[in-house]
C-alpha cells in the first residue's frame, strides 16, 4: 500500500483545484475572446494558413479596388465614345448633305460651321480624362491637340494595366490612334477622323460635292473603327465585373476559412464552460470534505 | 526483582518519551520541504547474565533506543535526481520558446500580417499610381514593416540578454550549491566521525543535491565518513570537502565547464547555453535574413522604376539587418517609383512591386517564403517545447510522489503513533508504581 503524506495530499488537492480553475478561466477566456488561436503555437498549422489567408483576403481587397478604378475607366471612355459615335453619324448626315447638289451656299457654310463644331466636340472627347487622366492617350496627359482646327496626335500608345485577380491583368484603356483613325503607315493626319472632317469642310465650302462624297467612306471607315473600340471596351468590362465578383466571393471564402479556423465554435466552447465550472465545483467540494476529516477529532 | 522492574519501567518510559520526542519534531516538520521523517529504532536490552553454576541466563532488562532513522529510499532519490535536470531543462527550453515567438508579434499585426499589408498597398497604388496618398501608404506600410522587423530584432536582443542572465544565475546558484555541500560534508563528516546521526544536515544536503540536480545533471558517490562526492560528467563538482567552480567564458562562448575544463551540459546549464549559443542567435539570423532578403528584392525593382520627377527609383528600404532596416527616410510620395516613366498614370514598376514576395533569390528563397518559415518555426518550437516540457513534469511528479510516500509525515500516522507510545509509556510508568508499591511493602511493612 502506498502511504499517502499529509503534505502529499494535500498538495495533490492544491493542484486539482489549480488544474480545473485554469480549465474554468480558459474556456471562459476563449468564450470571452471568440478566438481559439492567439499564437502561432496553438496549433502551428492552423496558423500560418490563417495568417495566408489573411494576407490573400488583402490582396483580394486590392484586386477590388483595381477592378473598380479599371470600370469606372472603361465606363467613362464608354461613354465618351458613344457621345463620339453619335455625332460621326451626324457628321455623316451633314456630309452626305453638303455633298448633295441642291443645298445652297449659306446652307453649305452652315453644315461647315455645325462640322467644325462637331469636330471640336470630338477632339474633346478624344482628351476625355477620368481623374486627371486622358482616357485615350495612353500615359500622356492628352490625347490629341487642336491648333486651330488642325488636330494631331500628342498621346502614347501605352497600355495601362489593373490587376485584377492573381492570374488576370486587363488593360483598362483604349489607343486612341485606333479609335480615331492615326493609324500607322498612314502619312501623319490624313486618315484620322479630324482631317477627314477637316477635308470634308474644306470641300463643301469650295462646293466641291465629289470631293465631300469621297469622305463619306473614311467616315464610315472611322465608325467601324468606333464601334470595335466600344465592343473591346464591352468585352474588358465584362471580364473586370466577372474578376470582381470572383475576388468578392474570395474575400468572402477566406474570411469564413479564418474564421473556421481563428474563432471559438461557441456552442462546443459554452459546453467546455459548463464541464469546467461543474468539475471545479465537485473539486472544490472534495477538497472542503477531504479538509475537515482528521484523527484528532476521534482523539479523545 | 523489584528494582529490575523498575529500570525496566524506566527505560521503557525513556524509550516512550524519545519516540513521543520524534513523532513531535515530524508533526511539527509536516510543511518542511525536504524533511525526511524519522523513525525511532528500539531494540530489547536483555543480556546474558554469567551464572556460576548453571548456564547463562537471559535477564530482562527493559528496552533501549538503538537510534534515530531517516525513512527515505536512495533508489528514487537518485532516479528523481537523474530526471530533474531533464525536466528542468525542458521547461526552460519551454519558456524561452514561447517568449521567441512572441518577436514575430500578435497573429492579426505582427510581421507576417505587416509583410501581406506591405504587398497589398503595391497593389493598391498599382490601382491609382496617380493617387499621392496611395504612395504615401506605400511608405507607411513599408515603415510598419520595417518598424516590425526592428520589434523583433530588439525583442530577441531583449530576450538574449534575459537569457544570459538566466545562465549566470544557473552558474552561480551551481557554485553556491557546490560550496554549501562541501561545507556540509565537512560538517557531516566530522558528526558521524563522532558517531552521532546529523539527520538534519543529511537533509540540508539531500535538499541541496536536489537543488542542484535541477540544474544540471550530477551524480554522486559516497566517500568516507558519510561525504557525499558530486560529479558533472566525470568530472568532480564536489570531492569531499572541495567544492570546483563551473565557469562561463566573458564573453558566453561555447566552452562552459569546471575551471575551464568543457563538461557535458545538462538541465537548466545546457537550456541556456544553447538558447544564448544556438537558438537565438539563428532567429536572429533569419530574422537578418529577411531584411536582408526584402532589402535586396525592393530595392532591386524600386530602382528599376522611374518616380514623377523623372529619376530612377531610389533605394526604398536602408539599413543592413533587422535591427536598423527601414523606410528611406529622404524618400518622397512622389519619388515612389510607381512606374517605368515619370507620367502619373504609369503604374507597370507598381505591379511588379507587388508581386515581390514571392520572387525566388538564389539560394534563399522568397521573402514571404522566409517570414511563413520563421514564423512556424518559432511556434512548432513552443508547442513541442512546451509538450515536452509537461510530458516531462508529469514523469518527475511521479516519481516525486513516490518519493514523497516513503519520506513524507502523514499527520494520522503520527497521531496514532503518538497514542501508541502514550499508552506505552502509562503502561511503562504503571509498571514503575507497581515495582514502588512492591518496595514499599516490602521495605515499610514487613515484619511490622
Amino acid at each position: 500500500m502506498t502511504r499517502i503524506p499529509t503534505r502529499t495530499a494535500h498538495e495533490s488537492m492544491q493542484q486539482a483545484m489549480e488544474v480545473n480553475f485554469s480549465r474554468l478561466t480558459d474556456a471562459q477566456r476563449q468564450l470571452a475572446t471568440g478566438k481559439r488561436l492567439n499564437k502561432v503555437s496553438d496549433a502551428p498549422t492552423d496558423a500560418l494558413n490563417a495568417n495566408r489567408l489573411r494576407n490573400q483576403e488583402k490582396l483580394s481587397n486590392a484586386y477590388i479596388t483595381a477592378a473598380d478604378d479599371g470600370a469606372a475607366l472603361l465606363a467613362a471612355q464608354d461613354s465618351a465614345l458613344q457621345s463620339a459615335s453619335t455625332i460621326l453619324i451626324r457628321v455623316r448626315e451633314l456630309v452626305t448633305a453638303g455633298s448633295s447638289d441642291i443645298e445652297s451656299g449659306n446652307g453649305q457654310q452652315a453644315i461647315a460651321a455645325e462640322l467644325s463644331g462637331l469636330r471640336d466636340q470630338l477632339v474633346s472627347l478624344a482628351n476625355t480624362s477620368h481623374d486627371g487622366r486622358a482616357v485615350f492617350g495612353g500615359f500622356a496627359g492628352s490625347a490629341v491637340q487642336n491648333t486651330g482646327g488642325l488636330v494631331t496626335w500628342v498621346g502614347d500608345g501605352e497600355s495601362i494595366d489593373r490587376r485584377v485577380s492573381s492570374e488576370l491583368t486587363v488593360s483598362v484603356n483604349t489607343d486612341g490612334r485606333k479609335v480615331f483613325g492615326f493609324n500607322a503607315g498612314v502619312p501623319a493626319g490624313n486618315d484620322n477622323v479630324f482631317a477627314v472632317i477637316n477635308r470634308a469642310i474644306a470641300a463643301i465650302e469650295a462646293d466641291n460635292a465629289d470631293g465631300a462624297r469621297a469622305e463619306l467612306d473614311n467616315i464610315m471607315a472611322r465608325q467601324a473603327d468606333l464601334t470595335n473600340s466600344l465592343g473591346s471596351i464591352g468585352g474588358r468590362v465584362n471580364q473586370i465585373e466577372l474578376a470582381r465578383s470572383q475576388a468578392e466571393d474570395d474575400v468572402a471564402a477566406f474570411k469564413t476559412s479564418r474564421s473556421i479556423l481563428e474563432d471559438v465554435d461557441m456552442g462546443a466552447a459554452t459546453v467546455d464552460l459548463k464541464d469546467a465550472e461543474a468539475a471545479y465545483e465537485a473539486t472544490l467540494a472534495v477538497v472542503a470534505r477531504m479538509q475537515r476529516v482528521s484523527l484528532l477529532d476521534f482523539l479523545q | 526483582m523489584s528494582s529490575t522492574s523498575l529500570q525496566i519501567g524506566i527505560s521503557g518510559v525513556n524509550a516512550a518519551r524519545r519516540a513521543m520526542e520524534v513523532i513531535s519534531e515530524n508533526i511539527a516538520n509536516v510543511n518542511t520541504d525536504g524533511y525526511s521523517r524519522r523513525r525511532v529504532e528500539q531494540a530489547v536490552m536483555g543480556r546474558l547474565a554469567p551464572m556460576p553454576s548453571e548456564v547463562p541466563r537471559e535477564i530482562e532488562a527493559g528496552v533501549k533506543i538503538t537510534g534515530v532513522t531517516r525513512l527515505r529510499d536512495g533508489v528514487l532519490d537518485n532516479a528523481y535526481r537523474s530526471q530533474a535536470a531533464g525536466v528542468s531543462g525542458a521547461e526552460l527550453r519551454a519558456e524561452i520558446a514561447a517568449r521567441a515567438e512572441e518577436v514575430m508579434g500578435p497573429l492579426d499585426s505582427g510581421v507576417q500580417d505587416a509583410l501581406g499589408a506591405f504587398w497589398a498597398s503595391w497593389e493598391r497604388l498599382s490601382a491609382a499610381p496617380q493617387d499621392l496618398a496611395a504612395r504615401q501608404e506605400v511608405l507607411s506600410s513599408g515603415e510598419r514593416l520595417a518598424t516590425s522587423l526592428r520589434a523583433a530584432s530588439q525583442q530577441v536582443h531583449a530576450l538574449s540578454d534575459l537569457v544570459v542572465g538566466r545562465g549566470g544565475d544557473v552558474v552561480r546558484q551551481i557554485n553556491t550549491y557546490s560550496d554549501q555541500l562541501a561545507k556540509l560534508n565537512s560538517q557531516i563528516g566530522d558528526a558521524v566521525f563522532r558517531g552521532a546521526a546529523p539527520n538534519d544536515l543529511l537533509d540540508q544536503r539531500d535538499v541541496l543535491l536536489d537543488k542542484i540536480a535541477r540544474l544540471t545533471t550530477v551524480t554522486t558517490s559516497q566517500g568516507k565518513d558519510g561525504v557525499t562526492n558530486v560529479y558533472v560528467g566525470s568530472f568532480p563538482l564536489v570531492d569531499g570537502i572541495t567544492a570546483q567552480e563551473i565557469v562561463v567564458p566573458e564573453t558566453g562562448g561555447p566552452v562552459w565547464g569546471i575551471n575551464g575544463y568543457p563538461v557535458d551540459l545538462s538541465g537548466e546549464l545546457a537550456a541556456a547555453h544553447e538558447a544564448q549559443t544556438v537558438t537565438l542567435p539563428g532567429i536572429q539570423d533569419s530574422l537578418d535574413q529577411i531584411a536582408a532578403a526584402l532589402r535586396t528584392v525592393v530595392n532591386g525593382q524600386h530602382a528599376a522604376g522611374t518616380d514623377l520627377e523623372n529619376n530612377a527609383g531610389a533605394d526604398f528600404f536602408v539599413g543592413t539587418t533587422a535591427a536598423d532596416i527601414q523606410v528611406n527616410t529622404t524618400l518622397t510620395p512622389s519619388q515612389v517609383a510607381a512606374g517605368h516613366s515619370s507620367a502619373p498614370a504609369d503604374n507597370r514598376n507598381a505591379l511588379l512591386m507587388a508581386r515581390l514576395g514571392s520572387q525566388q533569390l538564389t539560394g534563399i528563397g522568397t521573402v514571404d517564403g522566409l517570414t511563413a518559415t520563421l514564423a512556424g518555426r518559432l511556434g512548432e518550437s513552443a508547442a513541442a517545447t512546451e509538450q515536452m516540457s509537461r510530458v516531462l513534469t508529469t514523469g518527475l511528479a511521479t516519481l516525486q510522489d513516490q518519493r514523497e510516500s516513503h519520506m513524507g509525515v502523514n499527520l494520522d500516522e503520527e497521531l496514532s503513533d503518538l497514542v501508541r507510545y502514550q499508552r506505552a509509556y502509562e503502561a511503562s510508568a504503571r509498571v514503575m508504581q507497581v515495582a514502588d508499591e512492591m518496595l514499599d511493602r516490602l521495605i515499610n511493612r514487613t515484619g511490622v
